[in-house]
């Protein structure tokens, strides 16, 4: 059966929390690649927060994942490439996921995310 | 109950936890997700406690029940503190 996610993110909500805490924040969710490909962009950012967050919750996370263990990849317009590390990858063999699509959008101070499954 | 730290907990949850609602009406056990904090503040959440409490969150703890309420929030630090 196939798992769906969907998230939304404020954009300012991400301005705020590099401004609050830092390299902490940042280093806490993104990896370094999504870091250097996204730049200081907090809409980026953003974007990518909210497939995190969907990718959760199609594989139906019911314990202990941290973001940075979503390592997600700019494909297209609007499109990612994911590859799970660590409790992630784990989590998506225990739910039978083969691969995960991932689309994204901004709009005026929101990112949304929907994040769809594929079973093995 | 917060294990003695609600004082603390309620106003890291005010600063950052971006509820719509007066946390101080919250009760220990309210589901503070139902209450309207979303997934991105509690990242802010368990950053500020870090901050307040000079503890740091393992991985293992990352996970919506470790921030659901003002108890489970409690039962944490208590749970970092005791091994620290």
């Amino acid at each position: 059966m196939h798992g769906v996610g969907v998230d939304l993110v404020e954009i300012d909500e991400v301005r705020d929390s590099i401004q609050a805490f830092g390299e902490r924040y940042l280093g806490r969710v993104f990896t370094p690649a999504e870091r250097n490909e996204c730049g200081a962009s907090p809409a980026r950012l953003a974007e990518r927060f909210a497939a995190k967050e969907a990718i959760l919750k199609a594989l139906q996370v019911d314990g202990a994942v941290p973001l940075a263990a979503i390592h997600t990849h700019a494909r297209g317009r609007g499109d990612l490439t994911v590859r799970l590390a660590g409790a992630a990858a784990d989590l998506a063999v225990r739910r039978g996921v083969r691969r995960i699509g991932v689309s994204v959008s901004r709009g005026r101070g929101h990112a949304t995310a929907v994040a769809i499954t594929e079973p093995i | 109950m917060a294990f003695g730290y609600d004082s603390e907990i309620r106003t890291v949850l005010r600063d950052h936890a971006r509820l719509p609602v007066d946390v101080e009406t919250l009760g220990d056990d309210a589901d503070l997700f139902a209450a309207g904090m979303s997934s991105h503040a509690s990242v802010n959440v368990m950053l500020a406690l870090e901050d307040a409490f000079d503890i740091e969150f393992p991985d293992a703890m990352l996970k919506r029940s470790s921030f659901e309420s003002i108890s489970a929030i409690g039962a944490i630090l208590s749970e970092l503190r005791a091994a620290a």
